[in-house]
């Protein structure tokens, strides 16, 4: 089950948030560009009360010595990219931990009037501030 | 609206009063009766999307790399009854991209539009449309009639389609 | 209990030979096949001690709108299905609950020599006191909430006839006198929509004729069916949208057939 939603002060402005990307699942083709790029899918939360959209936090990762590439592309091989905690919140987007089974970095993003919900410019401002972290080749991040 | 003449005996007893009908038939749960066969079920779309909505409703817990479900089996159906409705011949099939929640978003880039039925369960469409050109965008919220977006879909075709209306 | 709607249209020997009362919700993800005895159970002790195993039913949902009419889903997806439908039948053999994961339903016949017709309102009472007790399996087990999508009512009527071609005698939409029917399979529907316009449910009419198994009598098998999405997940939404569909239905059994059939069927008013 979810944290209740929250914005974490622990996790500051410059603090990196990771979001696995399935090769297969997520990227579509765009006729309009006549190129591969990520759904905007991708940057929504899960649709329960208190559900976000799960994201690893680098620091945390690094803080147990951990390879942050290894960690974020197992068990099963994905892409994934990053962006920073300013460019959350400066979409109106809360952070915070939410560690589960099997992965102790885990954290979530949530919206602040709707949890379960961002708008279509949320969206927009997180995948602008994106950059591949392991790239899925010819793949551009879009949505 | 018709049928062929497919079925024309329900065995009953009595002639005056009860109407015996063999067990099999008294189970008159009308949920599976009423089919109205479409005519383009040969369609390419029907071909792609019996093997993605099978991909989808059997992926594997995890396969976001965090929690992800696989995609209901209520709202695949929901979706597969949707795009059976929305169908248009000279509209190429639309990708279908899971959610980790078991939702399923609907999509179409083309034509200088990106049209996006975020289906977050069954009866419960957030359906957006992007003007590429002019950077329009139109929301919709939808439950269960697709009227309003039937024209989205029209001008994603690649030319002008035949209708026939029935 | 609910009252009869007083200017509803009422036959004293009706064709009725069948009603369905059923509602589709979203599965728990928490149900397995290790739960079924507990349903078995829950509705053993309501009068349904029999139990039968049947193929589950697909979801089905009405949907408007579009270029193309109400679909009937062909092809199949999915991992294989897990779960059964199962039936729990009373010991005369006139009433029957079913159950699967997703869905729930009654049903009676009619079998007159047995007991004459409950009445909807009987049959709903029982419908939603089956409903209220899975709905706190589901809250106490399951730890999961009933949450309705679809909701419908079914009449099945058989109408016996001497002959097919007579079928006008029954029924004011058909004319086919002149032609020497071997059989008739046709089905209709139309679209029930809110105050403003909204489409919410569909009424679907099935003609269908069929015979005894001696192949000596003929009849008229006249369904009528009353879908769609209730205003709420609740159980009260369902049931005031099982009620609302029974009058629908009436009403139009009454105004699809003739006034000799009225006579024959002793309508009261």
């Amino acid at each position: 089950m979810a944290a209740q939603p929250y914005d974490e002060d622990d996790l500051i402005d410059v603090d990196i948030l990771i979001r696995r990307v399935n090769p297969k699942q997520h990227v579509v083709f765009d006729e309009n560009t006549g190129k591969k790029r990520t759904s905007s899918k991708l940057f929504s939360p899960s649709s329960g009360p208190n559900d976000g959209m799960s994201v690893d936090i680098q620091k945390l990762i690094e803080n147990d010595g951990v390879n942050v590439q290894d960690f974020v592309s197992t068990p099963t091989f994905t892409g994934s990219v990053f962006f920073d905690v300013n460019s959350a919140r400066n979409a109106g987007l809360m952070v915070g931990y939410d560690p589960i089974v099997g992965n102790p970095y885990h954290g979530e993003v949530w919206g602040s009037s709707k949890p379960n919900r961002f708008t279509k410019s949320q969206k927009r401002a997180l995948i602008n501030s994106s950059a591949w972290l392991v790239e899925i080749p010819g793949v551009d991040i879009g949505g | 609206m018709s049928l062929a003449w497919k079925e024309g005996t329900t065995a009953f007893q009595d002639s005056q009063k009860a109407r015996y009908i063999q067990p099999d038939q008294f189970i008159g749960s009308a949920f599976t009766s009423y089919r109205v066969v479409v005519p383009q079920n040969d369609s390419s779309w029907v071909r792609i999307l019996e093997e993605r909505l099978n991909e989808l409703t059997s992926l594997p817990t995890g396969w976001d790399g965090y929690r992800g479900k696989p995609v209901s089996f209520q709202c695949a159906y929901f979706v597969a009854n949707m795009l059976e409705r929305l169908y248009q011949p000279n509209v190429p099939a639309p990708s279908l991209v899971p959610g980790s929640d078991g939702s399923l978003q609907v999509e179409w880039h083309r034509n200088m539009f990106d049209v996006e039925l975020d289906v977050l369960d069954a009866q419960n469409i957030v359906a957006t449309r992007v003007n590429c050109k002019t950077d329009d965008e139109r929301v919709i919220e939808i439950e269960n009639d697709f009227s309003e977006i039937v024209d989205w879909i029209t001008a994603l075709s690649s030319k002008k389609p035949h209708i026939v209306r029935t | 209990m609910n009252k009869r709607p007083e200017n509803l249209p009422d036959f004293t020997l009706p064709p009725l030979d069948e009603v369905v009362i059923g509602v589709q919700f979203e599965p728990s993800g928490n149900y397995s096949s290790i739960h079924a005895k507990d349903i078995w159970e829950l509705f053993k002790g309501q009068g349904y001690p029999t139990p039968q195993e049947q193929p589950a039913l697909d979801p089905s949902f009405e949907t408007f709108g579009g270029l193309n009419p109400q679909p009937g889903i062909n092809f199949k997806f999915g991992p294989p299905i897990l779960h059964s439908r199962f039936w729990f039948i009373s010991p005369d053999k006139n009433h029957l609950v079913q159950f699967q994961p997703d869905r729930f339903l009654i049903n009676w016949r009619n079998r007159p020599e047995i007991n004459p017709y409950p009445r909807f309102e009987t049959i709903a009472e029982s419908f939603e006191e089956c409903l209220k007790a899975l709905h706190k399996f589901f809250d106490r087990s399951l730890q999961s909430q009933l949450e309705i999508n679809q909701a419908e009512v079914t009449y099945i009527n058989i109408i016996p006839v001497n002959n097919l071609s007579c079928i006008r005698e029954w029924l004011r939409f058909t004319n086919l006198d002149q032609i020497d029917l071997e059989g008739v399979n046709f089905n209709f529907s139309e679209a029930i929509k809110t105050g403003s316009g909204k489409p919410y449910a569909r009424m679907s009419y099935s003609l269908q004729s069929v015979t005894s198994e001696d192949g000596k009598m003929n009849a008229l098998k006249l369904t009528l069916t009353f879908r769609g999405k209730p205003e709420g997940t609740g159980i009260a939404e369902a049931m005031e949208f099982a009620f609302f569909g029974r009058s629908k239905i009436v009403t139009r059994f009454t105004e699809l057939t003739t006034d000799k059939a009225h006579k024959q069927w002793n309508r009261k008013q």
